[in-house]
């Protein structure tokens, strides 16, 4: 009975994590088409980083339906896809989205995402795009592409908006400026 | 038998040499210093020649020579080539960057440094240099070209690496050092050591199935709709010494690629802007399928206003093996293609043909060789 009671407090713990874990991923979905939901999030906490850092995102999907797979093609390297578009607003106000219609891909692989199923892949934007103005971006990411089942009509998805948040790094500013330590001066 | 003898300029004997027919060339060499005493004598191992000092008016004189031994050993990342025990020599893995050395176990006195010579020579298929397939371009935009330079052979210590090995027993290389010594005296020695150490490779297998081309979604596509169009299942067995830390990475390199649209009147071909062969971009290979084999479903998108598609390609799937602190050596090689055609009606696309094929599937020593970028094509002429 202990034994099972141990058994049941670490089950407990197990998806607790998990539910955090979920939670710091983000729960924000964009619009439901066929059934299917995109949605992006920053891997960084807070949604906050620090100018020069790289900016990845986990690309989401979510296959709300109960009895049909839906697909998503992810070509080799994930980021050179012309199927996504991603639409980028700096804190300016300019449009830095990216242009991935430029590149051709050979290759790539079929992602299933089946009935009540999420599943996730790693993207990162600032492999093809510039974030390097302090203040907070807005990120909207479409995919087209999409197909259900063995029907394989195709469809797009809408993320939900991101606001990511870009802060001065105070310890490159250090570097930059050159200063010397304090007793060095000349 | 002949003898020759040297004197320098003061009449002393320095070196003495016999040879002749069925007889053991033998020669000595003998340095003075400035008190005219015998201080060094190089002979042959197991020699005990008399070098007792002479000096002029004296019948009579005592000196010491204490002759010592200096033994020159090969070692492989400092490890003993010339073990008694061959079980005890060292054993690496192919690409393992293994650094080869002579090492005195008493350096001897008086080497002129900057007047030695060596020479190394290995057994098995390695390399020790690499340098970008294309001037001005780097990897991964174009493969590594990878090769054996002979300049850095004459090198102690040298660095190389194997591709070629065996599993589950290592193969037994050779490895020797041709060494030319020369004394502050003008003297000079040739020595010549072997020993040997043990290459591992892993053995890997690769089998290839695939599916049928078809239409989904947009694109004329190598897939089904749930199914990848080709999945590489394999296994790798690696000796447990050389597991922790080492990967198995994959490379794809397309020989030929073709995508046509057809208007009834003309054609339009997407084509690489860069140079034959094209590395599948980004290498190593990322698409993989949940079991973590590389996977592929090449397509071509059915553009719009057309009436008709042709799409084809020919591939190289590679598979390497990276070891701890290495370089990744190929395993195996899978040549692979597909083609398909598809039509436009009223209806919509529809399928005209398709085919796909595993052309071949073997272990391989040769790496994978590209020149460009597939990604980056241009429409001829543009649409």
């Amino acid at each position: 009975m202990k034994q099972h009671f141990r058994f049941v407090v670490i089950l407990s713990l197990v998806y607790a994590l998990q539910s955090f874990s979920e939670d710091a991923k983000g729960n924000e979905w964009g619009p439901v088409t066929n059934n299917a939901q995109m949605s992006i999030a920053s891997q960084a906490a807070k949604n906050e980083l620090k100018i020069g850092q790289p900016v990845n995102l986990w690309v989401r999907y979510r296959n709300i339906s109960t009895n049909q797979t839906v697909c998503v093609f992810a070509v080799n390297g994930t980021v050179h896809d012309p199927e996504y578009s991603f639409f980028v607003m700096s804190p300016s106000g300019k449009d830095v989205s990216p242009d991935l219609k430029k590149w051709a891909p050979e290759s790539g692989r079929i992602m299933c995402v089946r009935p009540r199923q999420v599943r996730a892949i790693e993207f990162n934007l600032s492999a093809v795009c510039k974030f390097d103005e302090v203040g907070t971006y807005k990120i909207t990411a479409q995919k087209r592409g999409i197909w259900t089942g063995e029907k394989s009509i195709p469809f797009s998805l809408v993320s939900n908006p991101l606001l990511l948040s870009i802060v001065p790094d105070t310890n490159a500013h250090n570097v930059q400026t050159n200063n010397p330590p304090k007793g060095l001066e000349q | 038998m002949t003898t020759a003898k040297q004197y320098d300029y003061l009449n002393r004997l320095t070196g003495i040499a016999s040879y002749g027919t069925g007889v053991q060339p033998v020669s000595f060499a003998h340095a003075h210093n400035a008190a005219n005493q015998r201080t060094r004598a190089t002979q042959a191992d197991g020699e005990e020649p008399d070098v007792t000092p002479l000096v002029k008016g004296l019948d009579h004189y005592t000196f010491d020579v204490y002759p010592t031994k200096h033994r020159l050993r090969i070692t492989a990342n400092w490890l003993d080539c010339q073990n008694d025990a061959f079980f005890l020599r060292p054993e690496f893995i192919v690409g393992q960057h293994v650094t080869f050395r002579g090492v005195w176990d008493k350096t001897p006195p008086a080497l002129v440094e900057y007047l030695t010579t060596q020479k190394w020579t290995f057994g098995g298929n390695f390399y020790n240099d690499g340098t970008n397939e294309v001037p001005g371009v780097s990897f991964p935009t174009c493969s590594v070209h990878y090769f054996r330079d002979e300049n850095m052979l004459r090198n102690d210590p040298t660095t190389a690496w194997w591709v070629s090995g065996s599993h589950p027993f290592p193969s037994a290389y050779h490895v020797t050092l041709d060494k030319g010594l020369t004394f502050a005296n003008g003297q000079q020695v040739a020595l010549n050591e072997s020993g040997s150490f043990q290459m591992y490779r892993p053995q890997a297998t690769i089998s290839p199935w695939t599916t049928s081309v078809n239409i989904i979604g947009d694109y004329l596509r190598f897939a089904e709709p749930l199914r990848n169009g080709t999945t590489f299942s394999n296994t790798v067995s690696v000796p447990s010494t050389f597991l922790a830390g080492s990967t198995i990475k994959w490379a794809q390199v397309v020989t030929s690629t073709l995508t046509r649209v057809e208007d009834g009147t003309t054609h339009h071909d997407h084509v690489p802007i860069g140079p034959a062969l094209w590395g599948d971009l980004p290498t190593p290979y990322e698409a993989h399928d949940f079991y973590g084999n590389p996977v592929d479903s090449p397509g071509r998108y059915l553009l719009p206003g057309y009436n008709r598609i042709v799409g084809s390609g020919t591939y190289q799937m590679w598979m390497m093996f990276e070891p701890t602190y290495g370089v990744w050596v190929p395993l195996r090689i899978v040549e692979w293609s597909w083609s398909g055609s598809a039509t436009n009606s009223p209806a919509g696309w529809g399928l005209e043909s398709g085919t796909n094929s595993v052309n071949s599937n073997t272990e391989t020593e040769s790496y994978p060789l590209w020149r460009s970028d597939v990604r980056i094509r241009e429409w001829r002429p543009p649409l």
